[in-house]
């Protein structure tokens, strides 16, 4: 057993010996050197790589340049751009707040600011007929004869069509506005006369105007909501808005 | 040309627009490298393309280069020999392997035979011969292995992580490299006084 371990460490040893030889061997090929001309075209190749990264790089100067250059373009913009249209005079409303809460709750449809103009000349026509319509309503009610006429008088006087003319010459979302608090005026006209206000309401519904009748609804539901009616003409303004 | 500066802040500094801190680095590796490709691939023509496609490409790398973290200041010695070892990698993927290499190395070898140089450098001249053809009568991945470790002086586990082997596959190859060598060489490392 002893003879082995023995044989083998000396085989251990020898294999030490020839391999540290085996090194020493290949440390001596000190001759194995590339050509200098080979150095020489490295070392030149390294220096030109930096000379290029120096070239390629962007100059100290030239990020303040572009910002200057930037700076006056906006400034330039801002100086030539018009001055905006004077505002579209905003009627006056006699909306309550729960007629801000209406509005908050069903915004006006978005409509594109190009076919805005033509649309509001229409709706304006609209408003006229509706208020005259009024009118013409109050007069079967003694009651509320006073009334109706000073809301036809107050919405003819605001000439729908003048103020849609100026809205044309307007900017878009003021267009947007007129003709909903116009739907909201008149119904809150026509709401303080519940027997005008059904009427109003039947016209609204029979000229397929389904915003004022969804309007005046709103105030009919608020004043008897026990109503049997509503529910139709419920009915009759969903018929109308999906026909749209 | 001495500079006490490691191998990877001579590399950074150069990589950061230092020109004089590529000689240094240069002169470290060029012996190395070069011996390196002319062991592995038995020819100085191709060992000279290569050698030159290497440092190429670590200059143009530079930018790229990172300080070693496991091995602090080997990361460059290891990032080069890596370069090194893929370009050989490519070459020989880009050679059809052929029965022949060897012997024709031999013949290549033989006929570099130093019969015409001075009698002191006649021993020397004839040993590298001998070392040389027992290298490329190496297979291609125990020689490859077996230079990593002489010329790089990478750990099993770097030239491990090169190969894409395990350790102990490393640990395989160089034995049966050494032993191949050994053999190959056996009147050379005879002579050889340690």
């Amino acid at each position: 057993m002893s003879d082995e371990r023995h044989a083998a460490s000396r085989s251990s040893n020898t294999a030490d010996a020839q391999k540290a030889k085996l090194d020493a061997l290949y440390r001596n090929q000190e001759a194995i050197e590339p050509p200098s001309g080979l150095d020489r075209i490295i070392r030149a190749r390294a220096e030109q790589a930096l000379q290029d990264d120096s070239k390629a790089r962007p100059l100290p100067w030239m990020g303040g340049l572009a910002t200057a250059a930037v700076l006056v373009l906006a400034v330039a913009v801002v100086i030539q751009v018009p001055e905006p249209a004077p505002d579209l005079p905003v009627p006056e409303t006699t909306t309550s707040q729960r007629d801000v809460t209406i509005l908050q709750k069903e915004p006006p449809p978005q409509r594109p600011a190009p076919a805005q103009a033509p649309a509001a000349l229409d709706r304006a026509e609209l408003v006229g007929s509706r208020a005259r319509s009024a009118e013409n309503t109050a007069a079967f009610s003694e009651q509320s004869v006073a009334e109706s006429e000073s809301s036809a008088r107050q919405l003819m006087s605001r000439s729908a069509a003048d103020r849609t003319n100026d809205a044309a010459e307007a900017a878009g979302l003021k267009l947007q506005s007129a003709p909903v608090v116009e739907a909201e005026d008149i119904a809150d006209e026509a709401a303080d006369d519940t027997v005008s206000a059904w009427t109003k309401l039947e016209e609204a519904i029979g000229e397929g105007d389904a915003e004022l009748a969804r309007t005046l609804l709103e105030r009919l539901r608020d004043q008897s909501p026990e109503d049997e009616r509503l529910d139709e003409y419920q009915a009759q303004i969903l018929e109308i808005e999906s026909g749209e | 040309m001495n500079d006490a500066r490691s191998d990877d802040d001579l590399m950074l500094a150069y990589a950061g627009g230092d020109a004089e801190a590529f000689n240094p680095l240069y002169a470290r590796y060029r012996q190395p490298l070069y011996r390196y490709l002319v062991h592995a691939t038995g020819q100085a023509a191709i060992a000279d393309d290569l050698y030159q496609d290497v440092w190429s490409r670590i200059i143009d790398s530079r930018a790229g280069f990172k300080r070693g973290r496991v091995h602090q200041g080997a990361g460059f010695k290891r990032w080069a020999f890596r370069i090194a070892h893929n370009r050989l990698i490519d070459h020989w993927r880009a050679q059809k392997p052929t029965d022949s290499d060897s012997e024709a190395t031999l013949e290549r070898l033989a006929d570099d035979h130093p019969a015409n140089q001075p009698e002191s450098e006649h021993t020397r001249g004839e040993q590298a011969a001998q070392l040389h053809a027992a290298l490329m009568a190496l297979p291609q991945d125990q020689r490859e292995a077996f230079l990593l470790q002489q010329e790089a002086g990478l750990s099993l586990a770097d030239i491990a992580e090169q190969a894409g082997v395990g350790r102990e596959t490393i640990k395989s190859r160089l034995r049966y490299a050494v032993n191949k060598l050994r053999q190959t060489l056996r009147p050379s490392t005879e002579d050889l006084q340690p």
